[in-house]
């Protein structure tokens, strides 16, 4: 029961936050949203209480997000009062019912309940997860503190550097009765696929979005991590929003998306500060696109909202944390065409259907994820510069960025060969980039014709 | 009237047709792409399988609800032992660890080397493993049980216990634990 009202406040104290930006925001991309906004602002609390030696509990967590919601509670209310008419259910006539919709949403569901009960059912056994992120959340629960004993002996696992959001949101769930986080995954998997649903609708048919939303449910390694306890995830749901939220904002101008946007890529740094790349694409392209205006004030807080969380936790680190910590990085930086050519036989690798190393080709891991894009991106060629081209300008950049941090870590420091990080680390950091290349050739304008030349089909 | 309902019959049949393409593509997609016929079927619904085969049984043979405890067993080759540790020691227990070379070789051993891992298990007993010792040599000084794998560990105890088994979580000195 406190388990239920735990995930209850998550969403609520999420949407209070949400309606600060704006009241514009549909109801699904409410509880999309609000998911991961409620657990960032527990996870600050946590850290807030940690900075000032104090213990936290569930009874301050509980109070902190109550007030979160007294705060807001005009606009919660006044949200409601205006919304409720657009909840409802779709038509249930057999003549009006969009047959292929409902078709893909039986899928979608079909395959989340199968996946949701295989993770609730068995406990966490992942080898990081035990390392790291449960065992530093079950006892920031029991402990109250961000910084727990077994920093002091050098026992927190990998993960003990991570921004607190992931292991956090561990630490809230068992602070609010529960047996098993696990429930955290499933709970970032609604909000991944409910929300590129919601953004990518904007677009085109709900045919075509839900189609593409089933494309990316079922890519099969990141449909394998909705039964584990592992931070992909998470963090390839906060980088989605983020990013599709700016595109949005891009395209149609609306400030509350760009500050959501914000508010994003500064919760994908307080899940993982490696996702520093997706920051920096943001940041460009917010630049790109405001500095012909001289829009400066809009560039700066933009930058100065997603990198928050980003110093805020570098200054914990240092301060705080305080355990020294060395570099995995080159000490000098040489060309390594080695390195380097093993690594693109990589990305081709995990972007097609060929093999190499004893990693299995793309297709095996992601689907269509990647292959679809390129089609859609080579088909689409003569007008990349006009449509969209915000999308993959966020994507060469931000990808840039992660392939060059993978080239830099010294293999002899980091004990482990390039192969090893490529076939571990880096297939599964590249989740985050599976939402926007399928946002991409859904709501491109190959996307856009095909979308439209089906409902026309469909209801001419 | 007749107009609107035989519209209304080819939208019918448009959107039947329309669910039935989609249906086609996805198995398309099921049959030719092997990640998602792994996903589907290993992933999705093996593991189903597996979990209703789990359940069947405990229900025919009038057993509670397993707990999470019990799971474990099932996903992890050695948590006997780890339990066993957890049962045999104080919580102040600081528990040294055998090295990799003693556990590489038995499968059923894996990760125990690894004090990160082991850790989650027996918290609040602190743990290091023997390939730590010069890393951690505060908390190596501190060791007051040997964990005992596959004969490693004897050779640790200030003395000489009575019974020599292959696994066991024994104290370092037989001096009674303050």
């Amino acid at each position: 029961m406190m388990l239920f009202v735990g995930i209850l406040m998550l969403y609520i104290t999420g949407a209070a936050v949400l309606m600060r930006i704006s009241t514009n925001f549909c109801w699904k991309e409410v509880i999309s949203f609000s998911l991961p906004i409620g657990f960032a602002i527990n996870t600050l609390f946590m850290f807030l209480f940690d900075v000032i030696g104090f213990g936290f509990s569930q009874y301050a967590l509980f109070f902190g997000s109550f007030a979160i919601i007294a705060i807001n509670y005009d606009l919660l209310f006044n949200y409601f009062q205006n919304n409720k008419k657009h909840i409802k259910l779709p038509s249930l006539s057999l003549s009006e019912m969009n047959f292929p919709a409902v078709f893909l949403v039986l899928v979608i569901l079909t395959l989340f309940y199968i996946i949701t009960s295989k993770n609730l059912f068995w406990p966490t056994s992942e080898h990081d997860s035990i390392a790291s992120f449960d065992k530093l959340g079950m006892i920031m629960a029991l402990e109250g503190r961000i910084r727990i004993s077994l920093f002091d002996y050098g026992l927190q696992g990998a993960g003990g550097i991570y921004p607190p959001l992931f292991h956090g949101g561990i630490a809230y769930l068992y602070l609010f009765g529960a047996s098993s986080p696990k429930i955290i995954t499933t709970l970032f998997y609604i909000s991944l696929t409910l929300g590129f649903y919601t953004l990518v609708k904007k677009y085109v048919s709900p045919i075509i979005a839900l189609f593409f939303t089933l494309l990316l449910a079922i890519v099969p390694e990141l449909y394998s991590h909705a039964a584990l306890l592992l931070g992909n995830l998470p963090t390839t749901t906060n980088v989605m929003i983020a990013a599709l939220t700016l595109f949005v904002a891009i395209d149609t101008k609306q400030k509350n998306y760009l500050w959501l946007s914000a508010i994003f890529i500064a919760i994908s740094l307080w899940t993982r500060n490696d996702t520093i790349g997706f920051a920096i694409a943001a940041i460009a392209i917010v630049f790109l696109s405001y500095y012909k205006e001289k829009d400066w004030k809009t560039i700066g807080i933009y930058s100065l909202i997603s990198l928050s969380t980003f110093t805020l936790w570098t200054l914990y680190l240092k301060f705080f944390i305080a355990i020294p910590q060395s570099s995995v990085f080159v000490d000098y930086f040489g060309f390594d065409g080695g390195k380097l050519e093993t690594m693109l036989l990589y990305v081709i690798t995990m972007f097609t259907w060929l093999q190499y190393g004893t990693m299995p080709p793309g297709h095996m891991l992601y689907g269509v994820a990647f292959i679809l894009p390129i089609v859609f991106i080579l088909i689409n060629i003569r007008n990349l510069r006009k449509d969209k081209p915000e999308v993959l300008t966020f994507f060469i950049i931000s990808f840039a960025i992660y392939f060059t941090v993978f080239y830099l870590i010294d293999e002899n420091k980091q004990g482990a060969p390039i192969s090893s990080l490529m076939e571990s680390s880096f297939k599964r950091g590249i989740f985050c980039f599976i939402p926007i290349l399928l946002f991409y050739s859904a709501t491109c304008n190959i996307g856009k014709w095909l979308s439209n030349k089906i409902e026309k089909f469909r209801l001419g | 009237m007749e107009t609107n309902t035989s519209n209304k019959n080819l939208v019918f049949r448009k959107n039947i047709l329309l669910t039935f393409i989609i249906a086609v593509i996805l198995l398309i997609l099921y049959v030719s792409v092997p990640g998602y016929n792994w996903a589907i079927s290993e992933m999705a619904f093996r593991n189903k399988e597996l979990i209703e085969r789990i359940e069947t049984r405990r229900l025919n043979n009038n057993l509670p609800e397993l707990t999470d405890d019990m799971k474990r067993f099932f996903k992890i080759g050695n948590y006997w032992y780890l339990s066993f540790i957890r049962d045999q020691t104080p919580q102040n227990a600081v528990i040294l660890l055998p090295p990799k070379s003693a556990v590489d070789t038995i499968s059923e051993m894996n990760n125990i080397n690894s004090s990160d891992w082991v850790e989650y298990f027996i918290y609040p007993r602190l743990c290091i493993s023997e390939d730590e010792k010069d890393k951690k040599p505060e908390l190596y000084k501190k060791v007051t049980h040997v964990a005992i794998v596959n004969y490693w560990g004897y050779e640790k105890l200030t003395y000489i216990p009575t019974k020599m088994e292959k696994e066991n979580i024994l104290p370092i000195d037989n001096a009674p634990q303050k």
